[in-house]
């Protein structure tokens, strides 16, 4: 299992995916918005999205899980 | 007598004998001997010291022989430039930093600061050498001493190809550049064994004191390197931009005809960055298009990969290059970037090296997590080591520069010599929508429709401030230019400060935020 965490702290502005798609390297799974930029975070690997732990809108620290893949 | 000064210094060349090189090869590493080899040009080194030897008595030392004092010492040409080395033996009883030892260390730093060359120490050494007592820790003040002095004199690059732990590693992080082999060096102010007993903590070597603990977590190794013999390449490279010694006439000795016209327009560059402020992009790609043949020696990079710094060529001229960089955390700057940017500032300043600063910044990161860490203290590093800088110093704002981190990362009257600005520039007191939201905050609360009138507010906050031509008006910034000509601009604007001088009065030195 790999869990996605937040690279900084922000407000979570997209979720790109679901919980049982495919993703594969490189694809965007959220969008993070913080210090008036928006951040793309990418899959590190070809993989499933096990879990998402994060709703549109919520804020985020640096660190925190937003999502696990398989 | 000729065959007594044969054998005797057959034997010191000999290092650590057969069995201990076999298992220094073993771990992938080259001997002390070899990296001097390969690391100087053919048939200039000279050795100074071979005969030096240790005069401990206790625990059976007066039989013991260590070869060099287990530190070759001693200077070659590298490129033709000379370079002083002192490279551990850990074939010869660990390398281990005796009294001895320690005086070849530091009597070589000396003499490079003395003759105004580089020191580049290649460490590989078990530790202390217990056996010798009090006189192996006062080595380490006489090692720590040499090395102080001569910094900001001479460049001083640490190469870490083997073990560096306990105090000794203050010597490493105190050199202006430190180098990690990647399976090879550890560097910690304490190994494992000594960290369990201490404080009960269960760590291995590797995850203590290794590339990952040093090059990302501590930002105290610049460059990760994969091997020695990757690693002494890396230096030469690194040697290429820096010049001898502090001297402010020895840089010219660092240009290079690089066949790169100093005033190629590149196209590309005019769409390359995305107009909405939001959107991030690497930086990268703009620093590879503007400096000679796309050749940046990046330093840090996996340390506060917010902002970038390294080593590049302008007209064939080595230039300190400091960019945001917003496809990390935004490019807006934290304590760890500001640590970083605020001492590659000073190095550059100390050798004379001009410095050229890319803003696209939003600020200086806020919230909990950075306030309480002291960014204000941090962030004024930057502030400190900029405006203290007499270097030409030359800024282009690509897309943002809002806030405190317009002056931290040098504008015109933070001590840029010429400021340049893309007609996509936003340079201002903070971003529109902030502006709006409180300037306006009663007006929106009480409005019918607060989100219409919100919105109005931020869009003509934006056509009033969020431009390039504010601050060109006031002369903040010397042009507006076209992303296409910035490398010429950037040219023009190094030829004309070429030898710029500037004179304060005395004072001991600036109060700078430690």
């Amino acid at each position: 299992m790999t869990t996605i965490v937040s690279p900084m702290p922000g407000k979570v502005t997209d979720i790109k995916v679901k919980v049982g798609e495919e993703v594969t390297e490189g694809q965007e799974l959220l969008i993070i918005e913080a210090m008036k930029m928006q951040m793309p975070v990418k899959s590190p690997q070809n993989s499933k999205v096990s879990d998402i732990k994060v709703e549109i809108g919520q804020g985020i620290k640096k660190g925190d899980v937003m999502i696990e893949l398989e | 007598m000729l065959d007594e000064y044969k054998q005797k210094r057959e034997k010191v060349k000999q290092m650590g004998g057969p069995k201990a090189v076999a298992q220094q090869h073993k771990r992938g590493s080259w001997t002390a001997r070899e990296r001097i080899e390969y690391f100087f040009d053919p048939g200039t080194f000279t050795e100074i010291g071979l005969f030096v030897k240790h005069r401990t008595t206790a625990f059976g030392m007066d039989k013991r022989e260590i070869p060099a004092e287990g530190v070759i010492t001693g200077f070659g040409k590298v490129n033709g430039r000379l370079v002083m080395v002192a490279a551990e033996d850990y074939t010869t009883m660990a390398g281990t930093f005796g009294e001895y030892h320690g005086k070849k260390f530091s009597q070589a730093i000396d003499l490079a600061k003395d003759m105004g060359i580089p020191f580049v120490g290649m460490n590989d050494s078990g530790g202390a050498r217990l056996q010798e007592g009090m006189d192996t820790l006062q080595c380490y003040a006489w090692l720590f001493t040499s090395q102080v002095l001569a910094s900001g004199i001479i460049p001083q690059i640490a190469l870490l190809m083997g073990p560096c732990l306990g105090g000794q590693a203050y010597h490493p992080v105190m050199q202006d550049f430190v180098f990690q082999c990647r399976e090879t060096g550890r560097m910690g102010i304490a190994g494992p064994a000594f960290v369990k007993t201490q404080t009960g903590e269960d760590i291995d070597i590797d995850t203590l004191c290794g590339v990952e603990a040093h090059a990302v977590k501590s930002g105290e190794t610049h460059l990760v390197v994969e091997d020695d013999k990757d690693c002494l390449d890396k230096a030469k490279e690194l040697l290429s931009f820096l010049p001898a010694n502090n001297n402010k006439d020895e840089r010219k000795s660092t240009y290079q005809d690089t066949g790169d016209d100093p005033e190629r327009i590149d196209s590309e560059l005019d769409n390359l960055v995305p107009e909405e402020p939001y959107i991030a992009y690497d930086m990268h790609d703009v620093i590879m298009r503007i400096i000679d043949n796309g050749h940046f020696f990046e330093l840090l990079k996996d340390f506060a990969q917010n902002v970038l710094i390294g080593f590049a060529r302008f007209g064939g001229r080595p230039t300190g290059i400091v960019a945001s960089q917003p496809m990390c955390a935004a490019g807006a700057l934290d304590c760890d970037a500001a640590d970083k940017v605020a001492r590659f500032v000073r190095f550059c300043d100390l050798f004379n090296i001009p410095l050229v600063t890319l803003h696209d910044v939003p600020g200086y990161w806020i919230g909990s997590a950075e306030e309480w860490k002291g960014i204000l203290r941090h962030g004024a590093k930057m502030i400190y080591s900029y405006i203290d800088a007499t270097v030409p110093k030359i800024t282009v704002v690509i897309r943002k520069s809002f806030a405190g981190a317009y002056t931290g990362m040098c504008c015109k009257d933070t001590g840029a010599d010429f400021m340049f600005a893309w007609p996509i520039a936003k340079i201002c007191i903070v971003g529109a929508e902030t502006a709006a939201s409180i300037i306006f905050a009663r007006e929106i609360k009480e409005a019918e429709d607060p989100k219409a009138i919100k919105a109005q507010r931020i869009a003509e906050y934006r056509d009033l401030f969020e431009n390039p031509y504010c601050a060109a008006e006031r002369g903040f910034i010397d042009d507006v230019i076209m992303p296409s000509e910035t490398r010429k601009y950037i040219n023009r604007a190094l030829d004309m400060t070429e030898n710029k001088n500037v004179v304060r009065p005395w004072r001991k030195y600036s109060n700078i935020n430690l």
